[in-house]
């Protein structure tokens, strides 16, 4: 008799005690369809790291995003309060990604494991360091090229007229875009 | 990442009834991300309307799936879930035109997005690969596929076992071998790419690769023998597709 999916679940996640772990075993080495949900979960818990958010980090982003602007429309009336527009969409914390439109030069920002994937794209050239002033990347953006930034470091993004940096704070935790 | 215990205790206070709606609404906020993208997680269905659908579709049905839920069995919530989503998937495609639809339906990568050069030569290294499977007599397919994974189904397991006499359950078991070996490797490769001063072209691997060492250690043979096998395989391909190709 074949075992019920909690069952098959928890052979699995490797919680069974020995006994029972032997007896489901033998029994999927003679079972194609228990064979082919085991098969199912171990190659589902794999490949769900490519699509499923590390949370945490992306509504953070999001958080900041959203605490800037605040924070922009506040700031006296010296400061370009259009500097950074952003288009953020319920559907992109599920999507995993992040646009911020510098003028001619946008920016998406996409959640890898433990790193921030930087997107450009636009018509337009910018210039990428690091907190060094190590430059990563200058020109034109037609070309959509692409970094893994390590959010540890600080980075900055200049365009002819605007500058946007990426950090995370240390102190909170919080990583962000200040432009 | 899915907290097991804060789900479980959510649906605990739910099968309760405490604060029914808040708790209901709470959960379906965690689990969301896992319904919505379990057509491509787990079958390569990446058409946003599908995704989209499939969600709607277990949203009506989740209410039953909590009640139901034993929360008290030996197994992670997420793990058990992925059953319940994959049994209501497959109902869920054999309504009305789905079936149709999810088989004529060709692979679309959606959820990294590439430099339109990487969409062209992705596309070509799975042909490629492809290719050389329906190529190759059935032992070297066997290799190849634990080669690259993604090709492995699990008939693949009942080959193993013809040929080095290992039980199919005992080899899924060891699979997490091949899958760890991959993540490892991905890991280096992203942290490696990311201290460099120039663009990456292309960091990642369209499907991820095994190394001959993962697969001697899940077939408990010589990593040489795999790779002697592994260079019979190119020579394969040489001759069948005019290409010495191997991922």
């Amino acid at each position: 008799m074949c075992p019920n999916d909690y069952q098959i679940a928890a052979w699995v996640d490797g919680l069974l005690n020995e006994t029972e772990k032997k007896e489901i075993t033998e029994h999927i080495n003679h079972c194609p369809q228990c064979l082919e949900k085991v098969f199912f979960l171990k190659k589902t818990l794999y490949r769900e790291k490519y699509f499923i958010s590390k949370k945490s980090l992306l509504e953070r982003i999001v958080v900041f995003f959203e605490k800037e602007l605040l924070k922009i429309k506040e700031i006296p009336n010296n400061f370009q309060s259009n500097l950074l527009q952003y288009s953020y969409r319920e559907e992109n914390i599920l999507k995993n990604y992040l646009e911020i439109s510098m003028e001619d030069v946008n920016l998406i920002l996409e959640k890898e494991d433990d790193f921030l994937k930087l997107t450009l794209s636009g018509t337009g050239e910018c210039t990428l360091s690091d907190k060094n002033k190590r430059i990563l990347f200058s020109g034109k953006v037609s070309q959509k090229p692409f970094f893994l930034l390590n959010l540890k470091e600080s980075y900055f993004l200049s365009t002819e007229t605007k500058r946007v940096e990426l950090y995370a704070e240390s102190t909170n935790d919080k990583t962000g875009v200040e432009s | 990442m899915l907290d097991d215990r804060e789900i479980k205790s959510l649906i605990l206070h739910y099968q309760n009834n405490k604060d029914k709606d808040n708790t209901f609404n709470r959960i379906k906020e965690i689990l969301s991300e896992y319904i919505y993208h379990f057509p491509a997680i787990a079958f390569d269905s990446y058409e946003e309307d599908d995704k989209g659908d499939f969600y709607l579709y277990i949203s009506d049905r989740l209410e039953k799936i909590l009640t139901e839920y034993q929360v008290q069995e030996n197994c992670l919530f997420k793990t058990y879930f992925y059953l319940v989503l994959r049994r209501h998937y497959l109902n869920f495609i054999k309504s009305s035109t789905r079936e149709k639809k999810w088989k004529t339906e060709s692979i679309k990568e959606e959820t990294v997005s590439y430099q339109d050069k990487n969409k062209e030569d992705e596309n070509n290294d799975l042909e490629k690969v492809s290719l050389l499977l329906a190529s190759l007599p059935p032992f070297y397919r066997l290799i190849l596929k634990l080669r690259c994974p993604d090709f492995l189904s699990p008939e693949d397991f009942l080959e193993i076992e013809k040929y080095f006499h290992l039980k199919p359950g005992e080899m899924i078991e060891k699979l997490n071998i091949i899958l760890e070996d991959i993540r490892e490797k991905e890991q280096k490769r992203i942290q490696f790419l990311s201290a460099k001063t120039k663009s990456p072209k292309n960091p990642y691997r369209f499907f991820p690769i095994a190394s001959p060492q993962a697969i001697a250690k899940m077939l408990n043979i010589y990593p040489r023998q795999v790779s002697k096998w592994l260079f019979e395989i190119k020579k394969i391909a040489q001759q069948k597709i005019g290409e010495a190709y191997v991922p």
